[in-house]
């Protein structure tokens, strides 16, 4: 390779991004081979996921499978070819089963119980691996091992040498991810319609065209920054694995609810009462503030697409009922002999329930801030690994001295 | 590292002579594997926590499967964990990664690191023995590895116990590689594969993306499908009854009930229902469609067909007692695993040239 290129010099400096392009891609081939066959069985697994929700999906609304959402009783019909197409839905592993009140889903045994899961997962591991294995050694092993020296004498400024990897390989990775999460959005859309999750679910938003080609762009910079950092691959992949992994959890646990708490809508929803548990004990709940989620959202689902964040309740003049009031008035309704009827209850004693939600039409709105964020993070980065390259010893050697024997 | 030892052969001081240099060069992987599990502790060590002080109020005040709202309520809305299970999948999640780390970050650069610098040449020249050499160095990592991992495990099984109590989580599902036997066998076994990838491949990085791969394509196949051929392993058959509905008043406790659509079965406390079915006034299982008017019955309703066509309602499932022994199964055969691992890597190493 190198012979090659101190050999026609002057053909190589006639096409120098293409040669710079073949020379990312001849000192990276195997990594990136290694990971394009990981990207391509994901997507394997998503399309035939997806072709096959998509072709069972009719099936379902033809048969009438869906679930229905009552007065406090989410249905599921449970005839038999409702209960074999259920099992026919990749990863969601059993049948459902009409209860009274309450909908089961029977899992049979499985660890992470849901295809949305496991694609969520699975597609930001692949990025967590591109950062380790193609972002921390880029440059850090050359600047570890010396051989960055040889690389900027032939006729490439430190710059545009670095440049040119994180731009080439960063649009790349860019590239992947947003097929990625393209794909995985589409083969979820069945799932959302059929099985009660939802697009505003954690993982979901986390993995849209948008976010996942955020996300795999900034776990490569991130990557290729401690790589010129620390300069040692191992440390490198370390510490990238555990800076995307503390960004990602703490993505999870607070910020993504931070994001979408923003100035929510507000409106009066007295059947989402039952739907969010209140009228049930059978699992605990928190009775005077209801943190509402995604999920809930579409057994129940509120204004058409949106994402409900909180509900309580609200005496007749409107105000919010908190502490021992919101209990006597969930007290009188377990005495009534009114039945489960909750929402009708409710809006006789001219009490109500208020949902707080995002609507449908931010979702995109959503995704474009905290894609932006993303990238504005890896851009960044990028240019601190510019610099530090820029800074370094050797360049400033390169800058005294050119060529270096 | 002093002038005597440079000075004399390394041999000459035995295993504890080895111990000092091999302590020196992995400092810096276990100081990041202290700092790791350090934080994950802490992490559990206040859920446990937590989550013990909520279970004794729960209990100190009568409210588990309480319909006192206004006693009760403020209580029950003191658990976030409760709501989608999150803190039992944190914990299944790290029983899975874990294993994967300790085998990418620590596992495999053991040995490769000695081979890709050359540097294992020269220890070779130093009087003691190859096999000797690369015990010392894995033992250094192996032994803190496992005895964390057992006590990480131990934290985690603490922690998990009121979620257990309540009913929101299961020791026979992701818990139950993240007990002090399994975590402390899953993390040996991985750590070993690690570095037999490096001995073998004697690269650092493609070593790491082997064995990372063969980890975690063997944790991924063991949680979609042999965890659950472990399960029905000596299961045990039983003829019983089906219960009225009882939703509204008692806590359920996923996996000692099998539902069948109106009305469920249980099982005794502390097992795990794997299957149940109708059997015929034969004892032949019922399937199909004659299934389809039956699940769509109510409680009382399913019980008088039962009655009716004298048929019969069977569970298959794990006794609690079961437990510890699949336990044992599957850390021996994973240890048995390891230690093949570790024949294999010191077969490797005393056949390379030098």
């Amino acid at each position: 390779m190198t012979i090659t290129l101190r050999g026609n010099k002057a053909r190589a400096s006639s096409r120098p991004r293409f040669g710079l392009a073949w020379v990312t891609w001849r000192q990276q081939r195997a990594t990136l081979l290694v990971l394009a066959g990981l990207a391509g069985a994901v997507a394997a697994v998503m399309l035939a996921a997806g072709l096959r929700g998509h072709a069972l999906y009719p099936a379902f609304v033809k048969n009438h499978c869906l679930q229905v959402a009552g007065p406090g009783v989410t249905e599921v019909s449970s005839s038999l070819i409702c209960r074999r197409l259920g099992g026919q839905f990749p990863g969601i592993g059993g049948p459902f089963y009409l209860l009274s009140g309450h909908t089961a889903v029977v899992v049979n045994g499985s660890f992470l119980n849901s295809y949305p899961t496991d694609m969520t997962l699975a597609l930001l591991a692949m990025f967590l691996l591109t950062g380790m294995f193609l972002g921390a050694p880029l440059l850090g092993r050359e600047l570890g091992q010396g051989t960055f020296r040889f690389a900027w004498t032939q006729g490439t400024s430190p710059v545009r040498w670095c440049v040119s990897k994180l731009l080439l390989l960063g649009g790349a990775v860019m590239a992947a991810g947003a097929g990625l999460g393209a794909l995985g959005a589409w083969s979820l859309q069945p799932f959302n319609l059929a099985a009660g999750t939802s697009r505003w679910q954690d993982g979901q938003f986390e993995t849209t065209v948008l976010t996942a080609a955020a996300w795999a762009g900034l776990a490569f910079v991130l990557g290729a920054f401690s790589g010129t950092l620390l300069r040692r691959t191992v440390p490198a992949m370390a510490a990238t694995a555990a800076g995307a992994g503390v960004l990602l959890a703490a993505t999870f646990w607070k910020l993504y609810g931070l994001l979408l708490g923003v100035h929510p809508l507000i409106t009066q929803d007295n059947a989402q009462a039952s739907a969010a548990g209140l009228a049930t004990t059978a699992a605990p709940v928190r009775l005077l503030d209801v943190p509402l989620g995604a999920s809930a959202g579409h057994m129940n689902p509120g204004p058409p697409g949106s994402l409900l964040l909180r509900g309580w309740y609200a005496g007749p003049d409107g105000r919010r009922l908190t502490g021992a009031p919101a209990e006597a008035l969930i007290n009188a309704y377990q005495r009534s002999p009114a039945g489960r009827d909750w929402a009708a209850w409710l809006s006789r004693h001219h009490d109500t329930f208020l949902v707080s939600y995002q609507p449908a039409g931010r979702y995109w709105i959503f995704q474009g801030v905290e894609a932006g964020a993303l990238l504005l993070l890896a851009l960044l980065l990028g240019a601190a690994t510019v610099w530090l390259v820029v800074r370094s010893r050797g360049a400033r050697i390169r800058g005294r001295r050119p060529g270096p024997g | 590292m002093t002038a005597a030892t440079i000075g004399r052969p390394l041999a000459v001081g035995g295993w504890g002579r080895l111990a000092w240099p091999a302590w020196r060069q992995h400092r810096a992987a276990l100081a990041g594997f202290a700092v790791v599990s350090g934080v994950l502790a802490a992490v559990m060590l206040w859920a446990a926590l937590a989550g013990h002080a909520y279970y004794t109020a729960l209990i100190r005040d009568h409210c588990i499967g309480s319909r006192q709202l206004a006693r009760c309520g403020p209580l029950l809305g003191d658990f976030p964990w409760l709501e989608n299970g999150n803190y039992d999948i944190a914990v299944t999640l790290l029983a899975r990664a874990g294993p994967v780390l300790a085998g990418v970050f620590l596992g495999a650069p053991v040995l490769a690191r000695e081979y890709e610098r050359g540097t294992a040449r020269f220890t070779w020249t130093q009087g003691t023995s190859r096999t000797r050499w690369a015990l010392v160095n894995v033992m250094v990592l192996a032994v803190p590895v496992v005895a964390v991992s057992a006590a990480l495990g131990a934290l985690a099984t603490w922690s998990l116990q009121p979620l257990r109590a309540l009913g929101q989580a299961s020791r026979w599902q992701g818990s139950f590689d993240s007990t002090p036997v399994t975590l402390a066998a899953w993390a040996l076994f991985a750590f070993l594969l690690g570095v037999t990838a490096g001995a073998v491949l004697r690269r650092v990085v493609p070593a790491m993306a082997v064995a990372g791969g063969a980890i975690a394509a063997l944790v991924l196949v063991n949680a979609w499908k042999l965890h659950g051929l472990l399960l029905t392993t000596g299961a045990v058959v039983t003829r019983t009854r089906l219960l009225a509905d009882q939703f509204y008043a008692l806590p359920l406790t996923n996996g000692e009930q099998f539902f069948f659509g109106g009305s469920l079965a249980r099982a005794p406390a502390g097992s795990w229902v794997l299957d149940g079915w109708f059997a015929d006034r034969n004892g032949h299982r019922l399937t199909g469609a004659a299934l389809n008017p039956l699940y769509s019955l109510k409680a009382p309703q399913q019980q008088a067909w039962v009655a009716r066509h004298q048929a019969s309602v069977w569970i298959s499932y794990q006794p609690g007692r079961h437990f510890w022994v699949l336990q044992g199964l599957e850390s021996g055969v994973l240890l048995a695993l390891a230690l093949a691992l570790a024949a294999a890597t010191v077969v490797l190493i005393r056949r390379s040239s030098t």
